[in-house]
């Protein structure tokens, strides 16, 4: 393990420090650890090394050095290796800490520590008492390089109703909304804007086409988008038991007035209908919905179909 | 941790040990999230690099002095490597995570996300969002937890009929899958517990100091018990959201678009009201029990509009 860090190392330093691309045997004969062995498996360790460094972002390019492409040279371009200029201050990079102890996102440790490298030290930071847990969403880490480069993306999806298809996207944003990642874009088979739920996509997120082929358009709000199942126009009233109007209010209900009976009178304004009817139908006989007339119909509709002797299905 | 891995370590540390000669190795462990032991072997290695052909003057000079770390001659490994798009954006995401649990008092975490999206091109279009469920009750349980008292909460647990009190002193807030916990010593139960948000009925700050210091529990996660009761349902297409609310055990995608699930719980009486929300496309294929509590619960809840005559 140690063999191979050290290798790598070297390697970025060479390829760096050189100033032509350099071909693989006078890379062979510079860098230590190539020389063992014959010149085959080193050349396969070459390349492996190389895809090695590229994952963790070292840009190391591969240069024709004649026009039959039959001669390849290395080189790492010192001013794309570096970091640009970022001038945080101790206090942001304390901040950054601070996001790393509240999420538990160690696997950010690095990228934070390279933020921090030529800023001035961080004060010391005390475990925040509020924690936030991001989930491992490998679908995530697959649309990074579309949403920066600009280029529209591939996959296999299943939809909430379990019909799969297959969809191109021009990828405009991510969010973690309520436990799960969403992937917001323009989708060229449906000609909108859509909303993906990414833990539905089977397979792979497969990145098509060139950069810079979208601009996002103006306006766009992504939290907007993905919220936009939760909110709505309506305003309801529900009448709840006093035992259970603790529950409403913690949907978001404000209560109004109290009947004689004790029940509580319970507003939920611009709220969404999907919401105020799930809401009404949970609370079961402890809630009688009032307003709008419609929902109500749809609530004793609902309630009706499941009363009904089942038929089996099969 | 893979080679790769120990690379970028290296790589990042280098940059960082040049602007701060004589550094102890406690703080490098601290900066980098590893161990002593570990510094000390990346401080090792580092000796082992350098300019090709790696001869006398080619080396980077790297040594621990009495727990005082000196690197020099490293000059061509002075910029840390530029962030890839996937680590910049686990970073914001990070972030804008932290910044929405913590609340809007963190202005220094969004200037440094601000930056840090402008250095490595990372979208404006990334959001976190939560639920807002028991959300009123955020504000006053930090406030408990900052000044270190108890509280009493008037809380429904799965399997009670009706909330119950519980004198517990508040550790912290958790958001797991988007829903809002406090995690905290209960004093009736004696033992760390987690306690969603959105099942406290009343919340009540007592005069009393905490009496348990706080310390880390598992974040709340289902575990079933051996009493538990096993529910297995057929979902029809529109009902598949059902699938997410519970702690599957086994599903199994049939024909049409349809979903058979297998799962445990410990309360009958709560998967019968979530039943209530999706409509009959649901059938209970077991226990018999559950398809009875949810046909007398809807009847009980349709004659509150249906008075029988």
């Amino acid at each position: 393990m140690t063999a191979k860090a050290e290798r790598l190392v070297n390697l970025t330093v060479a390829l760096m420090d050189a100033s032509r691309p350099l071909r693989f045997g006078h890379i062979r004969e510079r860098v230590p650890g190539y020389a063992q062995g014959d010149a085959e498996s080193a050349r396969r360790m070459f390349e492996r090394d190389k895809e090695d460094l590229r994952s963790i972002g070292v840009p190391v390019d591969t240069v024709a050095l004649d026009a039959s492409e039959a001669d390849w040279g290395y080189r790492i371009d010192p001013r794309r290796y570096a970091l640009p200029a970022v001038d945080l201050s101790g206090a942001e990079i304390a901040a950054l800490s601070l996001a790393i102890a509240a999420t538990g996102e160690e696997s950010v440790r690095v990228g934070v520590a390279k933020l921090a490298a030529r800023a001035p030290d961080a004060p010391e930071v005390t475990t925040p008492s509020t924690h936030v847990a991001l989930g491992t969403p490998t679908g995530v880490a697959a649309v990074a390089d579309p949403l920066v480069e600009h280029r529209a993306v591939t996959f296999r999806y299943r939809d909430g109703l379990g019909v799969e298809t297959d969809r191109t996207v021009d990828p405009y944003g991510v969010a973690l909304s309520h436990g799960a990642w969403y992937l917001v874009g323009f989708d060229h088979d449906r000609d909108d804007l859509r909303v993906f739920r990414i833990d539905r996509v089977v397979g792979d997120i497969v990145a098509v086409g060139a950069a810079g082929q979208f601009d996002r358009p103006d306006g766009f709000d992504i939290a907007t988008e993905v919220d936009r199942p939760l909110r709505g126009e309506v305003d309801a009233l529900l009448a709840v038991a006093p035992d259970a109007t603790w529950r409403a209010l913690r949907r978001g209900g404000v209560v109004r007035s109290t009947r004689d009976d004790g029940w509580s009178i319970v507003e939920l304004s611009r709220a969404h209908a999907d919401r105020v009817v799930a809401l009404a139908l949970s609370l079961g006989p402890d809630a009688e919905l009032l307003e709008p007339i419609e929902l109500r119909d749809d609530v004793v509709r609902r309630l009706k179909d499941l009363i009904r002797p089942t038929r089996r299905r099969r | 941790m893979t080679a790769a891995d120990d690379v970028a370590r290296v790589l990042t540390l280098v940059p960082w040990l040049l602007e701060r000669p004589g550094v102890s190795v406690d703080e490098a462990a601290a900066a980098f999230g590893v161990d002593r032991a570990t510094i000390a072997a990346d401080v090792d290695l580092i000796g082992y690099c350098g300019r090709p052909p790696l001869g006398g003057g080619d080396l980077f000079e790297a040594s621990i002095v009495g727990d005082r770390i000196v690197v020099t001659m490293a000059d061509e490994l002075r910029h840390p490597v530029r962030l890839a798009p996937a680590e910049a954006l686990r970073i914001v995401l990070a972030g804008e995570a932290a910044a929405a649990a913590l609340g809007d008092d963190v202005p220094d975490l969004r200037s440094a996300l601000t930056q840090l999206r402008r250095a490595a091109g990372v979208p404006e279009h990334v959001a976190v969002l939560f639920d807002e469920d028991g959300e009123a009750l955020i504000g006053p349980l930090r406030d408990a937890i900052a000044d270190d008292r108890q509280v009493r909460l008037e809380y429904q647990g799965r399997v009670d009929a009706s909330p119950q009190a519980r004198v517990v002193d508040p550790w912290a807030l958790h958001v797991t899958d988007g829903s809002w916990y406090l995690q905290g010593w209960d004093h009736g139960a004696a033992g760390g517990r987690n306690f969603r948000l959105d099942r406290i009925a009343d919340l009540e700050r007592l005069d009393d100091a905490r009496a348990h210091p706080a310390r880390p529990i598992a974040p709340p996660r289902y575990e079933a018990g051996v009493d538990d009761i096993t529910v297995e349902l057929r979902l029809g297409p529109a009902d598949r959201w059902l699938a997410d609310d519970v702690a599957v055990d086994e599903r199994v995608d049939e024909p049409g678009g349809g979903l058979r699930i297998r799962f445990r719980t410990d309360a009958l009486g709560w998967v019968a009201a979530l039943l209530l929300e999706a409509g009959p496309g649901v059938e209970v294929i077991t226990p018999k029990s559950l398809a009875v509590a949810r046909r007398d619960r809807a009847t009980a809840a349709l004659a509150r509009y249906e008075p029988i005559a």
